[in-house]
């Protein structure tokens, strides 16, 4: 992941800045209290959503890393509104009970785009609990979104990927959207 | 070993061999110490000094090529004091060195260095003796496993019946197959066997556990009673592996029309029909062309999982394959690694929509898998007690072999039967029991 140090770099001081924060405030809300078809509708129609698998390799290995074509998500919106009507349904095992959850966003980075776009990095850690189980189950990762206006000027998710920290995920299922 | 996985009128395993710590700990040598445990993908180390790390049972173990390019399998931990060698999960080295004291070892194992060996032991040491653990390594169609067996018939005879079958899936064109980058994985607070047992083709939970994906349409619903006839599940009676077939094509379609179809089903080049027929027997082609296997385990816990599946609702199939393994962390924990599979030189395209193919449906995030997930916990919960530790898992159905089935192993046609899984415990038991309780 690249350090954005050019001069493109919005200030927290700045009005976008703080508009991008409400902006991913306002869409943990959405995801944290089940209301997925509204989160769906905080996507472009062309909006590509991916969690890459990753490997931990030596600190000192020089060689070059395969290239991921695998993923825990590798979706568009569409293939995200399957899932939605997936999880809807009353035999969607893996989420009923709702697993509880919080996604919890910091660290910002906001970065105008030449295209007009909003790059938006982000620290994401989502706690989430599960029925009957005892412990929480964590789970943290840097998000790296580029965010577009719409036509009536709201930002919308253009892109979004989610590198997290583990390759192992300590959870029975990753049936929940980060 | 007899009490708890019980032939009678009732087949029925003891719910402690999904709870008893005792047993898991047993499980680990009796079990995985004498079997051969699936380890990798040899597409996973294409290079000279490539490895990964991965396990047996529960020991860490290091699976590299070498310079000659044989596929190596070492105890990842060092002779010296027994630390691990190798702390990443994959990479390229031409030495692995013990970060205590400094002794260095190549993948194949062999002791290439120590520190100030004379000043330490005043000569030189034997590096005969001293070299990582090694353990014996066979593949089939690209698949690694290892044993630490040095008595167990080799790998070709322990997959026994299953050969034919895997050579279905992994063997159908000259080039193989080779995995999508590395594996997802997560963690099931559930028994290992749960899982094993519902890929040595649980058909029956279908129906319940994956309602969802059918009712939303993303799978087509067949009703039980249409389904009857559809199903084969085979066995390998001595060696508790399981295969599980779907026929795909009606009853009375030509064997060359299939094969075309199924080509094109699983997105490879029409010319891969005389590839397939050149590569298969011709039993093997009429069963692709029949009842295509689709799903399966090798025991221990090794499985498969092979079919067109759509990556979106009204899409065209993708050709899903996955592999798997279920990693025992503790009587109640697995980690499981899955693998998303193409046939070499597949275009981008294919390569894309089969990652996701198998992403959406199997996997961390599998619309299908994510429920049994959740399920193998309910069930480890619901046995888990001093009442449940009484209690039996029951695999009631039983139906004679078919005799007309025309693959190796034991056929069970029409609708599935438990057959299969009862063998697997079979085989768990007769493991079990066959070493000295010291």
């Amino acid at each position: 992941m690249t350090l954005i140090t050019t001069t493109t770099r919005v200030a927290s001081t700045e009005q976008l800045y703080g508009e991008v924060f409400d902006w991913l405030v306002d869409e943990s809300v959405l995801l944290d209290r089940g209301l997925l078809s509204e989160w769906l509708d905080l996507l472009t129609p062309d909006a590509t959503y991916q969690v890459p698998v990753r490997d931990i390799r030596s600190r000192f290995d020089t060689t070059e890393r395969r290239t991921g074509e695998y993923f825990h998500y590798d979706e568009t919106r569409s293939s995200l509104a399957v899932r939605l009507r997936r999880i809807a349904e009353p035999t969607a095992w893996a989420e009923d009970p709702r697993s509880t959850t919080r996604h919890l966003v910091s660290n910002l980075r906001v970065t105008r785009l030449e295209s007009g776009d909003v790059l938006a990095e982000s620290y994401l850690v989502l706690l989430r609990h599960r029925g009957q189980q005892l412990d929480y189950e964590i789970l943290s990762g840097e998000r790296r979104d580029v965010l577009r206006r719409g036509d009536d000027g709201r930002l919308l998710l253009a892109s979004r990927v989610v590198e997290l920290d583990r390759s192992s995920l300590n959870m029975v299922n990753l049936a929940v959207f980060l | 070993m007899e009490d708890l996985v019980v032939d009678g009128e009732e087949r029925k395993i003891s719910a402690k061999i999904m709870c008893d710590s005792h047993l898991f700990a047993l499980e680990s040598d009796r079990v995985f110490g004498h079997s051969w445990v699936f380890v990798a993908h040899e597409s996973e180390i294409p290079q000279a000094g490539d490895f990964v790390t991965r396990h047996i049972g529960r020991d860490p173990v290091i699976v590299s090529r070498g310079r000659d390019g044989q596929v190596g399998v070492v105890l990842n931990s060092c002779s010296h004091r027994g630390s691990q060698v190798c702390a990443a999960e994959s990479g390229n080295a031409r030495t692995f060195r013990c970060p205590y004291h400094g002794w260095s070892y190549r993948g194949t194992g062999e002791l290439v260095g120590v520190p100030a060996e004379r000043e330490m032991y005043g000569r030189q040491l034997d590096r005969t003796r001293l070299g990582l653990k090694n353990a014996r390594v066979g593949t089939y169609h690209s698949l690694v496993f290892a044993t630490w067996d040095p008595d167990i018939p080799d790998l070709l005879t322990s997959l026994g019946d299953m050969a034919f079958y895997l050579d279905t899936v992994f063997g159908l064109t000259d080039e193989g197959m080779e995995v999508l980058g590395p594996p997802q994985r997560w963690v099931v607070n559930a028994n290992w066997k749960f899982a094993s047992d519902n890929f040595a083709a649980d058909a029956y939970h279908v129906y319940t556990a994956h309602q969802s994906v059918a009712t939303i349409g993303l799978v087509r619903a067949v009703s039980m009673a249409d389904a009857q006839g559809t199903m084969a599940n085979v066995a390998d009676v001595a060696g508790g592996h399981a295969v599980g077939c779907n026929r795909l094509f009606e009853p009375g379609t030509p064997s060359d029309v299939a094969l075309k179809s199924l080509v094109g089903m699983f997105r490879l080049p029409p010319e891969s029909v005389a590839e397939i027929q050149k590569n298969l027997m011709s039993e093997q082609v009429e069963m692709l062309a029949t009842f295509p296997p689709g799903v399966g385990t090798i025991f221990p816990n090794f499985s498969w999982l092979r079919a067109p599946l759509p990556g979106d609702i009204g899409g065209a199939p993708a050709p899903a394959t996955t592999i798997r393994i279920w990693h025992p962390l503790a009587v109640d924990r697995t980690e499981v690694w899955s693998w998303a599979l193409v046939h070499r030189g597949t275009s981008e395209q294919v390569r894309r929509d089969a990652g996701r193919a198998v992403a959406r449906t199997f996997g961390s995030t599998g619309m299908l898998e994510a429920d049994d997930a959740e399920i193998w916990t309910l069930m480890q919960r619901g046995l888990s007690g001093s009442q449940g530790q009484t209690r039996w898992l029951r695999y009631l159905s039983r139906t004679d072999a078919d005799p007309t089935w025309p693959g190796p192993g034991s056929a069970h046609t029409g609708f599935q039967t438990e057959d299969n899984q009862w063998h697997f415990y079979r085989r768990w038991a007769h493991l079990m029991s066959s070493s000295d309780l010291t």
